[in-house]
């Protein structure tokens, strides 16, 4: 019998061993056995498990092949975006009539390749109609080319883009109803700055620690064209803002810029001048947010006008906002107070309500309130 | 309980006051010496990787919270950034410690470049093993993942100041 706490060994192992000689002589055939078989298995397996790794890495190369080709198919595809926005507009000025008001219907299609970006934003605006035999046509509403541009990227520094593109002032750019926490725009916008230009623009960024600052300067046919230009005199402009935000930690956003624009409009001798000039300021601290511009047009189409917009964040989906607004184009004299709350559940689908109070200092306006109520989806 | 009018304050509500006093004064330090202890000195819960091709070994929060928004796009040698995220909490702490911003407010901003610029968010991929991979694979990818995943030695460590 084995002692106690010996443990029979090799392929015998049922049976039980006498004597301690006998163990150590049974437990080295034993060992051998085992050798002899492991080199056996181990000397057909090696070849065939050759092969396996062999075909396994073959077909990685040809799936890592298939993944970066669908990568770069994907990656050559359009862009597809849009937005959708739906209005309830109801005030008690004399004569005016509450409305359900289907604003934008709006499609961006960009594409990227290397260098080179497009992005075109068609907008289907008040529901459009268009019926007509091609020599007849009536509709209602309106389609817009606003954005329709090519660029070229050099460096973050340094990118120029041509074609119909957004004048580089705060609310004008960022105006899409999903972005902005009011239905109604400010008064001053469009109506001091120009809206848009058909021509060239260069723009970039620059960084020096936590200083940065962002530039553009464009010129382009200016205010008066119908479809192409309708004189040889070009606007001009450009707008600087410099980026304090890193600098001020509580601050996500600390921007302060200023912006100019030049340009003669019409023709022959009733062509007017047209010189405008502005500061703007954006300050966000999460919680706390203010907007605020100022623009002041000078030479033969004086007017001016500014906004301040604080809101505060209520909760991760509200905001509660007030906004201050006046123009003065001459003729018109306005002032405007609003405030709302915009509630965004995610981030592409924003809910606003807003109230204003509007008092006229020309002849002919006549005070009201508004109430306004929006939906807007982007997609 | 309310004291009769005259009496001076026990000896009790003196030791109270004298504790309410002494506690300021330790919130007081305890807050100067929070503020004091580098930032650098924290696990943030995340691990800042790039391509081993990629000529940077250290980057500050604010650079990595304008190559994360795209507003960066080039590195120094003029190769292009691919940020590439990894899905999961590590998001929310990735943007709060570089770019001040929450998830929401992050989705804010691509909503707006998509509007007006035509950039798009950086690729989003399901684990860190995955975004290893990528980063490994495509030259100029540059990401952030878990602080507990195993990098290995395909991509490279960028500390972050």
């Amino acid at each position: 019998m084995a002692p106690d706490g010996v443990v029979p060994m090799g392929w015998c192992g049922g049976s039980r061993l006498e004597g301690e000689e006998e163990v150590t002589t049974q437990r080295g055939a034993g060992r051998l056995s085992l050798a002899l078989l492991t080199a056996t298995c181990l000397g057909s397996a090696v070849p065939a498990l050759a092969d396996d790794a062999d075909s396994v890495e073959h077909r990685l190369g040809l799936l890592t092949d298939e993944v970066a080709g669908l990568k770069t198919s994907l990656e050559a595809q359009p862009t597809l975006n849009g937005y959708y926005d739906f209005e309830y507009l109801t005030d008690n000025a004399p004569g005016d009539k509450s409305t359900f008001r289907q604003h934008h219907l709006t499609i961006f299609v960009g594409a990227h390749r290397g260098p080179w970006r497009f992005l075109s934003e068609v907008e289907f605006e008040d529901g459009v109609t268009l019926e007509g035999d091609g020599t007849d046509v009536e509709g209602k509403g309106a389609v817009n080319a606003e954005n329709a541009w090519l660029e070229r990227i050099f460096s973050d520094a340094f990118t120029v883009r041509t074609g119909k593109f957004l004048l580089p002032h705060y609310w004008n750019v960022n105006h899409y109803p999903n972005i902005v926490l009011s239905t109604n725009r400010p008064l001053m916008v469009r109506q001091v700055f120009p809206t848009d230009a058909v021509g060239l623009m260069a723009f970039g960024n620059r960084y020096r620690g936590r200083l940065g600052a962002t530039w553009h300067a464009y010129v382009g046919n200016g205010e008066s064209r119908t479809g192409t230009d309708d004189n040889e005199n070009k606007a001009a402009g450009a707008h600087l803002s410099v980026h304090l935000g890193e600098l001020f930690a509580p601050f996500v956003r600390m921007d302060v810029g200023a912006a100019v624009h030049s340009e003669r409009t019409g023709t022959g001798a009733a062509r007017d001048a047209v010189d405008v000039w502005g500061v703007d300021a954006q300050f966000n601290s999460h919680v706390v947010e203010v907007l605020f511009e100022y623009a002041r047009r000078t030479a033969d189409q004086a007017r001016e006008g500014l906004y301040v917009q604080p809101s505060v964040e209520v909760s991760d989906t509200v905001r509660l906002f007030y906004r201050y607004d006046w123009l003065d184009t001459g003729p018109l004299s306005q002032t405007r107070h609003t405030v709302g709350v915009n509630v965004q559940p995610r981030p592409d689908v924003a809910l606003k309500l807003e109230v204003n109070t509007n008092r006229y200092d020309s002849p002919g306006d006549e005070d009201h309130e508004q109430v306004a109520a929006s939906v807007a989806l982007f997609f | 309980m309310r004291r009769p009018a005259g009496m001076k304050p026990s000896c009790a509500a003196l030791s109270g006051r004298a504790r309410l006093g002494w506690g300021l004064w330790a919130a007081l330090a305890g807050l100067l010496v929070f503020m004091a202890v580098p930032t650098g000195a924290q696990d943030d819960g995340y691990v800042v990787i790039v391509h081993p091709g990629v000529p940077v070994d250290h980057v500050t929060k604010g650079e990595l919270g304008r190559l994360f928004q795209r507003r960066t796009t080039r590195w120094s040698d003029g190769s292009t950034v691919i940020p590439v995220e990894e899905a999961g909490p590590v998001r929310a702490r990735f943007y709060h410690e570089t770019m001040r911003m929450s998830v929401a407010e992050v989705g804010n901003y691509w909503v707006r470049q998509a509007m007006t610029t035509a950039v798009q968010p950086p690729r989003l991929l399901g684990s860190a093993d995955l975004v290893i991979a990528y980063v490994a694979a495509n030259p100029g990818a540059v990401a952030f993942v878990e602080s507990s995943a195993h990098l290995g030695t395909r991509v490279k460590h960028v500390s972050v100041e």
